[in-house]
C-alpha cells in the first residue's frame, strides 16, 4: 500500500458541545467551511514541516541524505471546502504509508530494493550514497541472491581508485603519470526483499484532538473576522 | 477522521495542464528574461533541447503533484529521476561526450541537476496551487498575510532578511510578514511569480497569517479591504494543448522581439539583453 492521506471533519449535532455548536454554525456557510479548510491546511503543514525538521533519517549521522520527504508532504497538502464539511488532502504517495503502515510489495519489479544500514558490516564504504536513489542509478553493482530464500543484494564491484599526478621521474618531468590507488572491495548497497514492512507511525499526522482544536480556533476566528469587518 | 483517500490538488494540476514544452538552448540567466506570465506558461530546464526530454520532465512533475499509488502509474522522486536519466541514455547523452564535468550542476544526468529540475518543477505547480485557493475571498478576508519561513534547512543559505529589506519588506517581531498581493513577493522571486519558490533550492516557503495576528502585529495595509488578484489559467485550460503551444510561441515572439529566434523543429534560442 502507498498512498497519500485525507483529514475530514464532517460534523453532526448529535455530538454538539458549545465548541462544536460555534464550528457548526461556522461549518453552515461555504465560505466557512472554506476558512477553516485553509486554516487546517495550515496547521498540518506546520506540523509536517516541524516533523521533517526534528526527524532526519535513523541513518543521517552514517552519511544518509535528507531527503526532506516529510516537507514535500507538506507541501503537497490542501484543503478544501466539501458538501458536508471540510477535508485536507495529503496528495503524497508516502505520507499514507507512513501514518498507516502497511507492506509494501513491488508493482513492476520482481523485488524491492532496501538501502543497507551503512553501518552494517557487510555494507560498501560508500553505500551511503544508495539512500533516495533507485538502485539504477548506479552501474557497478551486481547481483546475488542468497540460496532460494528469495533475499538477494546488491553488491558493488571491487574497484580500484586511479590517481593521475605529475610525473617526477627523471626525462619525464611535466608529463602526467596515472598511479594505481587503492583497492576497494566492494561491499552491500542494497538488500533485495519481495515485500518490506512499515510500521504505523501516527505522530506523522495531527492528532484528531489537535486537528478539532485547530478547527474551533479557526471558526472562533471567523465569527470574530466577519463580525468586526461587518463593523457590528 | 483521517483516511488514506486524498482529493486532488486541482489547482496544482491545472498549472501543468497550461504548460507547453518549451525546448531552448538558453542558459538559467537567459531564460530569466521570459516575462512571468509566459514562464508559468512553459516546462523548460536550462540549455534543454530536446522536446521530448522536457514532455518527459512534465509527465514526471504532473505525476508527482498528482501524488498517486505506484499502481496507479505514480512514482516516487527516486524514480521520477531514474525516468529522466532513462530518457537522457535514449538520447545518448552521456556528460564526457558531452564536454561536461559529471555529476556537476551542469551534467543533465547528474543528482544535483535533476533534483533541482524535480523540484522546482513541482514546487511551482504546487506554489500555484496554493496561491490561487488562498485568493478566495473568503480565504483572503481571514488571511490576507502571508509570512516567508524557513521549510528546509538548506545547505547554503541565502541572505534572505537582507533579500526581503531590499525588496521592501518590512519585518514585524522579527518575521518577515507582508500582505499576501503585496509587490514584496514577486522582487524576491528569482522567477517573478509571488509564489513559492523563489529561488532554486532555497529552502523557503510562505505561511499563511490570519487577520487577527496581522492586526495584533500592526502589519502595514492590514485595515483597508484586500482584493483577490487571481491569476486565471481558464482561458488556457479551454485550449487545445496545439493550439497553446502557438499562443505561447506567439506571445514570445510578441513580448521579446529580436531576443527571440524559433528554430523550424521548435527549439528556442534566447540572446540575453544587455545590462
Amino acid at each position: 500500500m502507498s498512498a497519500g492521506a485525507s483529514v475530514t471533519i464532517n460534523i453532526s449535532r448529535d455530538e454538539a458541545t458549545p465548541y462544536i455548536e460555534r464550528l457548526i454554525e461556522v461549518m453552515e456557510s461555504v465560505d466557512g467551511r472554506k476558512v477553516i479548510a485553509r486554516g487546517l491546511e495550515r496547521d498540518v503543514r506546520d506540523h509536517l514541516i516541524r516533523f521533517n525538521a526534528q526527524n532526519p533519517n535513523r541513518n543521517a549521522a552514517a552519511g544518509w541524505r535528507r531527503t526532506n520527504v516529510v516537507a514535500d508532504a507538506a507541501n503537497a497538502t490542501h484543503g478544501e471546502a466539501t458538501a458536508e464539511g471540510v477535508r485536507i488532502s495529503i496528495n503524497h504517495p508516502m505520507i499514507g504509508l507512513r501514518y498507516f503502515g502497511g507492506t509494501v510489495t513491488p508493482v513492476k519489479a520482481k523485488l524491492l530494493a532496501i538501502p543497507i544500514d551503512p553501518a552494517h558490516p557487510a555494507a560498501d564504504p560508500q553505500a551511503a550514497e544508495a539512500y533516495g536513489q533507485s538502485p539504477r542509478a548506479f552501474h557497478h553493482l551486481r547481483l546475488v541472491m542468497f540460496g532460494k530464500s528469495g533475499v538477494g543484494a546488491l553488491i558493488a564491484r571491487n574497484r580500484t581508485d586511479i590517481a593521475i599526478g605529475a610525473d617526477r621521474r627523471k626525462g619525464r618531468e611535466g608529463r602526467k603519470r596515472a598511479k594505481q590507488g587503492n583497492t576497494i572491495h566492494g561491499g552491500i548497497y542494497y538488500w533485495l526483499v519481495q515485500r518490506a514492512t512499515v510500521r504505523a507511525n501516527p505522530a506523522i499526522l495531527p492528532t484528531d484532538a489537535a486537528i478539532q482544536q485547530s478547527a474551533a480556533t479557526h471558526a472562533a476566528d471567523y465569527i470574530e473576522t466577519a463580525t468586526t469587518s461587518k463593523g457590528e | 477522521m483521517i483516511t488514506p483517500k486524498p482529493l486532488p490538488f486541482q489547482q496544482a494540476l491545472d498549472a501543468l495542464t497550461v504548460k507547453s514544452p518549451l525546448p531552448t538552448s538558453a542558459s538559467s540567466r537567459a531564460l530569466e528574461q521570459l516575462p512571468a506570465q509566459l514562464a508559468r506558461r512553459a516546462t523548460f530546464s536550462a540549455r534543454t533541447n530536446s522536446a521530448w526530454y522536457v514532455s518527459r520532465i512534465a509527465d514526471v512533475t504532473e505525476s508527482l503533484v498528482a501524488g498517486l499509488k505506484r499502481a496507479e502509474g505514480g512514482m516516487s522522486k527516486p524514480q521520477a529521476m531514474q525516468e529522466l536519466r532513462d530518457a537522457l541514455k535514449q538520447l545518448g547523452y552521456h556528460p564526457g561526450t558531452a564536454g561536461i564535468e559529471p555529476r556537476s550542476i551542469q551534467d543533465f544526468s547528474s543528482d544535483r541537476r535533476l533534483n533541482l529540475i524535480v523540484d522546482t518543477n513541482v514546487d511551482l505547480a504546487q506554489g500555484y496551487g496554493h496561491h490561487t485557493a488562498g485568493q478566495d475571498p473568503a480565504v483572503l478576508d481571514a488571511f490576507p498575510c502571508q509570512e516567508l519561513v524557513r521549510e528546509i534547512n538548506s545547505r547554503v543559505k541565502r541572505p534572505w532578511t537582507s533579500i526581503w529589506e531590499r525588496a521592501g519588506g518590512r519585518i514585524y517581531a522579527g518575521r518577515m510578514i507582508a500582505l499576501k498581493n503585496d509587490p514584496v513577493w514577486t522582487r524576491i522571486s528569482r522567477f517573478n511569480l509571488p509564489y513559492p519558490p523563489f529561488d532554486f533550492n532555497s529552502g523557503m516557503g510562505v505561511r499563511d497569517i490570519s487577520r487577527r495576528e496581522a492586526r495584533d502585529l500592526g502589519v502595514a495595509g492590514i485595515e483597508q479591504p484586500q482584493t483577490p488578484a487571481p491569476m486565471s489559467l481558464n482561458a488556457d485550460l479551454a485550449a487545445s494543448p496545439p493550439q497553446r503551444h502557438r499562443d505561447l510561441i506567439a506571445a514570445l515572439r510578441d513580448q521579446l522581439g529580436d531576443l527571440v529566434t524559433i528554430d523550424p523543429d521548435g527549439t528556442i534560442h534566447l540572446k540575453e539583453a544587455a545590462a
